[in-house]
């Protein structure tokens, strides 16, 4: 706000101590309330998507936040070891800590289980297949940390054969207190009855993995060990766990910060005892930070298409503006005002609609980001899906004052940067409204500039050329040909040097991305929007130099129609405001189509991307760690032609370049099985001559592992750290602390099974040792939806749970694409802007040929000829913008499809329907905004317009 | 008192209030006025008299509150506006002050208006518009827009597109009321060769010279046509202020 402060006091002190500047600011801006507040509208909308993007942010931010509150509450660190008998032990170093850092610990038992509800006669069973049991002291655990409301934790200790279950079971399950259900783990089945339903919140939604569903049940001490004693079934994969819960001093939140210290003390505590030590909270609070501000980047960085159409919408009524008044402003000049004080009246003027504008944009970015949000939630949570994120529309005032100042701060400046621009005009020509004549050939001193800016254009290519950095590289050789343009334009025609240079920096702009993967560089969201910026700029400039022979071609349609010539007329003869309009349009359209095509190829991938990921096999299985399902036995089933069974979990990733700190990510061992039938296509088999030698290599090997692209990438955004072939990275398996460093490989195809990591069978039991038993397979069968539809209730007891690859990959995509219409629903804001841009600039156009309407109408044109004429000129402008745009996008999308930037699979795709449905839902919007002033155009009464009373 | 049967145009009982706020200004009180083909009449009177009303009133381009205005015996005001308006494109032509040419133009584009709007043959009406632009003296500035040419070559465009559809009649509000005494007397000289040609002009100007060239001058007070009086040889017949009969 300090920004504001500063950059509004020279406003203010014109509004205090200048009175004519005063005057002449106020009364303009007031003389027409409605032009005024179409000004505003058409201005607040930049503030609108900046505060918008930020909400997302913040939106998302606080709703993982909320997972330090419902799972986690007071509890900072996860202390476990495997087995029962390491219990004791690890209690007796880490229970009774005291230290001033840490406000407490709750001793836990925990194991998977798979759950099921007893149903009535005839009734459906219904299963929670991810589900944990629990032991711990209810009266030590409502201690626990300090604050019993944070604990979730009511009532006494479950007796044997009681279960007090967690709220988001008893929602899975339909059921509640006096009912029965049925846990299975390692081959028992133990009945209990429910005696309480506790809330998602702190010890009660106790929860480690990355599932937003609590499925706890809390049993009473020595269930678990009663269930051991009772198993039928060989070691299961993962056994129970002795936990100790820790908490720090300073609340939910404020904990965390003491993470580092305290997990010293805890190691200091623990010795030589094999225990893993989770940094837990912390963990959850990165990721809600590292998510927030990565779909914050994502939305400002695409928002910012639609944030420089409004500026351009902005340069333009200001100059309209300025038309209007030029022999005003000319008188005023003549009377003795400075020009600084025409720039401070004019820029006062502005002031005060990038106040109003920012203060409104701020608002309606608020609404923005909770419809946004709204529309999210629906796409993050999905029914039977415990790993959405719940998401709840949530903002910071810090937030909101960003979006304010972003918005004002750029209002202000293109306000004032316009102003200045304005203010140079010559007073007799502006007076007698006389066009100031073009300048053949630019100033030396131009000439001069531009070759600076050449010079600083090359050295921006070194620069980008040496270190590999794509925005130096694709906008050096930019400003290289703009910056030489003015010296070549005083030996050249003007015309041929602005389309020679226009054309080149439109073609290497639709080259660099292309060249840039080639050479390995690293792409950024940011850069598209620069990219796209650099090709709209060029294609405008290209087409405002032939706008002429355009406009020619069109009306030769139409010869006889004097509306259409009098409706191309305008745009053609002012080539600037039409640019600006034309830019405005092609700006939104680009990034919306561009989105469009992205969308549509990745959908009409499903079968490639489905025999990519499934290597041969039709349906992946996976069960309950605790009772895995027999896959030996499964293969010999009739019908099933092949299993490769899989050790799946979750890891620690402890270390990989540019990694700010751990990040657990899922993580799969394979044996020859998988490879033998295929195994998932790889997108990169690295030095490997074929898929199958890269796969077999990574199986003989303890040290090889295949990642894909999106690996340790968050929140939609690229990666935090670019790890590539060849590569190392450190992972830690998170129940034992055992360290594994691997190198990368091979990159495979996008990660859809959610495999994450995949490493030989070799180096799981390096890492995992006796628990790399394995808990998913995927299986080649005869009738796969018949078998995935059937496999759950086979296998209840075992937590079963299958799906076709075909639905796998479907409702990954199905997910994806509702992230991408959720993004085009977004940027269609700036649709809004170029729209509502639109009806802005005809309005003004209306008032400002008043006279000429008259005129017309005193000759004989007809009112319907008139409106005609309005709407001829907002549709060339609207059609030149669209094509521009969509041109421009599918020319871009074709170029990456080129290379195999998002994998090979992906293939250049037209969606005619969605980009059909946008061009003319944009063509009609616009022929709608300008309806209106095209009607009240018609209406203007010839005398009253040419004001002839005398 | 002529034989208004045979007139070109019949303002009959003609008036005319503004509405300012609560103030209502009588701009015309019950105008008679008879025009016949070839005239040229000369409307002078201090400001405020009404002289441009009875221009815009009497060519349709504004609405009146009471009497009629007959073109040729067509009742303009009862006309629909589109009618109206193709009324204007076939018979009118006009000429002001502030020239009001169309920026994005050119000389040509501008003169040729009033053919198009006729339906005239697009090539037909850039060479009869040309035709007139040769005519006023612009032969070499026809592809000029109106910020490339002087106040006398705009008003000559202006004359140029009043006449190049060959309308019954010529409107013109202070014609010369922006142009130096030169341009202003090069102008009228060849409104009064166009008048010679049978063109019936009716010009509303405060310069004496200028109602000096009619042949028949009109003066306004106060919203009335206070004087009417035949100031040379009349082209096209007599004239009268007084009432015009019931027709």
């Amino acid at each position: 706000m300090i920004v504001v402060a500063v950059l509004s006091l020279p406003f203010l002190f014109v509004l205090a101590r200048k009175p004519i500047l005063r005057r002449l600011a106020l009364r303009n801006a007031t003389r027409r309330p409605r032009e005024t507040a179409l000004v505003v509208l058409g201005s607040l909308l930049g503030t609108a998507i900046m505060t918008g993007s930020f909400v997302v942010g913040d939106t998302f931010n606080s709703s993982i936040r909320r997972t330090a509150y419902t799972q986690l509450g007071p509890v900072d660190e996860i202390v476990s070891v495997n087995g029962l008998s390491a219990g004791p032990a690890l209690v007796a170093r880490v229970a009774n800590v005291r230290d001033p850092n840490v406000d407490g610990t709750l001793p836990l038992v925990a194991t998977s289980a798979s759950v099921a509800s007893i149903p009535a006669p005839g009734g459906p069973v219904r299963a929670a297949p991810k589900s944990q049991l629990l032991e711990t002291d209810f009266a030590a655990a409502r201690d626990f940390g300090g604050d019993p409301h944070a604990t979730g934790i009511t009532g006494s200790t479950p007796a044997a054969g009681e279960a007090v279950i967690g709220i988001d079971l008893a929602r899975a399950l339909r059921l509640g207190v006096g009912q029965s259900i049925d846990a299975f783990a390692y081959g028992a089945t133990v009945p209990l009855r429910v005696t309480r339903v506790l809330p998602k919140l702190g010890v009660a939604g106790y929860w480690r993995g990355d599932e937003t569903a609590s499925n706890n049940v809390f049993v009473a001490p020595g269930t678990i060990a009663g269930i051991l004693g009772r198993s039928t079934t060989r070691p299961a994969a993962v056994p129970p766990q002795s936990i100790v819960l820790v908490s720090n001093a300073g609340g939910v939140e404020g904990g965390a910060r003491l993470t580092g210290v305290v997990n010293k003390l805890l190691g200091e505590r623990l010795g030589g005892l094999a225990a893993s030590v989770n940094d837990r909270k912390a963990a959850v609070l990165d990721r809600a930070d590292r998510s927030g501000r990565s779909l914050s980047r994502l939305y400002t960085s695409l928002g910012a298409f639609a944030v420089l159409a409004g500026i351009l919408l902005l340069v333009n009524i200001f100059f309209m503006l300025a038309d209007e008044r030029k022999s005003e402003l000319g008188m005023l000049r003549a009377v003795g005002l400075k020009r600084a004080s025409l720039i401070g009246a004019f820029a006062t003027e502005g002031w005060c609609y990038a106040v109003l504008s920012a203060i409104a944009g701020t608002f309606v970015g608020l609404g923005l980001g909770r419809a946004l949000m709204a529309a999210a939630a629906k796409l993050f949570s999905r029914p039977g899906d415990d790993s959405g994120i719940a998401l709840h529309f949530a903002f910071k005032w810090a937030s909101v004052q960003r979006g304010f100042v972003v918005g004002f701060v750029i209002a202000i400046v293109t306000v004032l940067l316009t102003s200045i621009w304005l203010s140079r005009f010559n007073i007799i020509q502006a007076i007698r409204d006389i066009t100031e004549p073009r300048r053949h050939r630019p100033r030396r001193r131009s000439s001069y500039v531009g070759l600076g800016g050449a010079a600083v254009g090359l050295a921006l290519t070194t620069v980008g050329a040496t270190s590999l950095s794509f925005l130096p590289l694709m906008l050096g050789p930019v400003l290289v040909f703009v910056g030489v343009g003015p010296m070549l334009a005083r030996n050249m025609p003007r015309p041929v040097v602005n389309t020679l240079i226009a054309a080149i920096v439109l073609a290497w702009s639709v080259a660099a991305v292309p060249v840039a993967i080639a050479l390995n560089i690293n792409i950024d969201v940011l850069l598209f929007v620069v990219q796209g910026l650099v090709l709209v700029g060029a294609a405008v400039v290209l087409t405002a130099q032939h706008q002429q022979s355009i406009g020619h071609a069109v009306s030769r349609f139409a010869k006889k129609s004097l509306a259409l010539r009098l409706g191309l007329a305008y745009p053609l003869a002012r080539r600037f405001r039409t640019s600006m309009t034309l830019g405005m349009f092609a700006l939104v359209v680009f990034i919306l189509v561009l989105v469009s095509v992205f969308s549509a190829m990745f959908s009409g991938q499903i079968g490639t991307f489905t025999a990519d990921a499934s290597g041969g096999f039709d349906v992946v299985v996976e069960s309950n760690p605790s009772s895995p399902v027999a896959f030996d036995a499964l293969a010999r089933e009739p019908g099933v032609r092949a299993v490769a069974p899989l050790v799946t979990t979750n890891v620690e990733v402890v270390a990989a370049a540019g990694l700010s700190r751990p990040r657990e990510w899922g993580a799969t061992s394979f044996d020859a099985r998988f490879v033998e039938h295929g195994a998932p296509k790889l997108d990169d088999a690295g030095g490997y001559p074929t898929d199958a030698a890269a796969y077999r290599a990574v199986l003989a090997s303890t040290d090889l592992a295949i990642i894909d692209a999106s690996f340790l990438a968050s929140g939609g955004g690229p990666p935090d750290s670019a790890i590539g072939l060849g590569d190392r990275f450190t992972v830690e398996d998170e129940t034992s602390g055992a360290r594994h460093t691997f190198t990368v490989a091979a990159i495979s195809t996008p990660d859809v099974a959610d495999n994450g990591i995949v490493f030989g069978a070799a180096a799981g039991r390096s890492l995992f040792g006796t628990r790399a038993v394995p808990n998913r397979a995927y299986l080649d069968v005869s009738h796969p939806q018949q078998f995935a539809d059937a496999f759950a209730g086979r296998f209840l007891a075992h937590g079963g749970k299958a799906e076709t690859l075909r639905r796998v990959v479907q409702s990954a995509l199905s997910q994806q694409q509702q992230f991408f219409l959720l993004m085009r629903t977004y940027l269609a804001l700036g649709l809004v802007v170029g729209i509502a841009g639109i009806g802005v600039i005809m309005v003004r156009a209306v008032r400002e040929r008043r006279r000429q309407v008259g005129v017309l109408r005193a000759l004989g044109f007809q009112a319907k000829a008139v409106r005609a004429a309005f709407v001829v000129e907002s549709a060339f402008v609207a059609v030149e913008g669209v094509l521009i745009g969509t041109v421009l996008a599918l020319v871009c999308a074709w170029s990456i499809t080129l290379t195999d930037a998002f994998g090979s699979a992906l293939s250049f795709r037209i969606p005619f329907g969605a980009i059909g449905a946008l061009v003319l839902g944009t063509f009609v919007c616009a022929l709608l905004a300008t309806a209106a002033p095209a009607r009240s155009a018609s209406r203007i009464r010839p005398a009253v317009a040419l004001r002839l009373a005398d | 008192m002529t034989d208004p049967t045979d007139a070109l145009l019949v303002a009959d009982c003609v008036r005319k209030t503004y509405h300012t706020g609560a103030e209502e200004v009588e701009a015309l009180r019950d105008v008679d006025l008879v025009v016949h083909d070839g005239e040229f009449i000369s409307i002078m009177g201090p400001s405020g008299s009404g002289k441009t009303t009875l221009l815009n009133c009497c060519s349709g381009l504004d609405e009146i509150d009471g009497g009629r205005v007959l073109l040729d015996g067509v009742d303009l005001h009862s006309l629909s506006d589109a009618k109206r308006t193709a009324n204007r494109a076939a018979s009118m032509g006009f000429i002001f002050q502030a020239y009001n040419l169309i920026p994005v133009f050119s000389a040509v584009e501008n003169a040729e208006l009033p053919l198009l709007l006729a339906g005239i043959d697009a090539r037909e009406a850039r060479r009869r518009a040309a035709e007139t632009l040769e005519r006023v003296g612009l032969a070499g500035r026809l592809k000029h827009r109106p910020a490339e040419l002087s106040g006398g070559e705009q008003q000559r465009v202006t004359v140029a597109r009043a006449l190049a559809g060959r309308p019954r009649v010529v409107w013109a509000d202070e014609p010369t009321g922006a142009l130096d005494s030169e341009t202003a007397e090069q102008v009228m000289q060849l409104l009064r060769e166009l008048n010679g040609d049978g063109l019936t002009l009716i010009v509303v100007t405060h310069d004496e010279g200028v109602g000096a060239s009619a042949n028949r001058a009109i003066k306004m007070r106060d919203g009335r046509i206070v004087n009417d009086e035949l100031v040379g040889g009349a082209v096209g017949g007599a004239m009268t202020s007084t009432p015009a009969p019931t027709l």
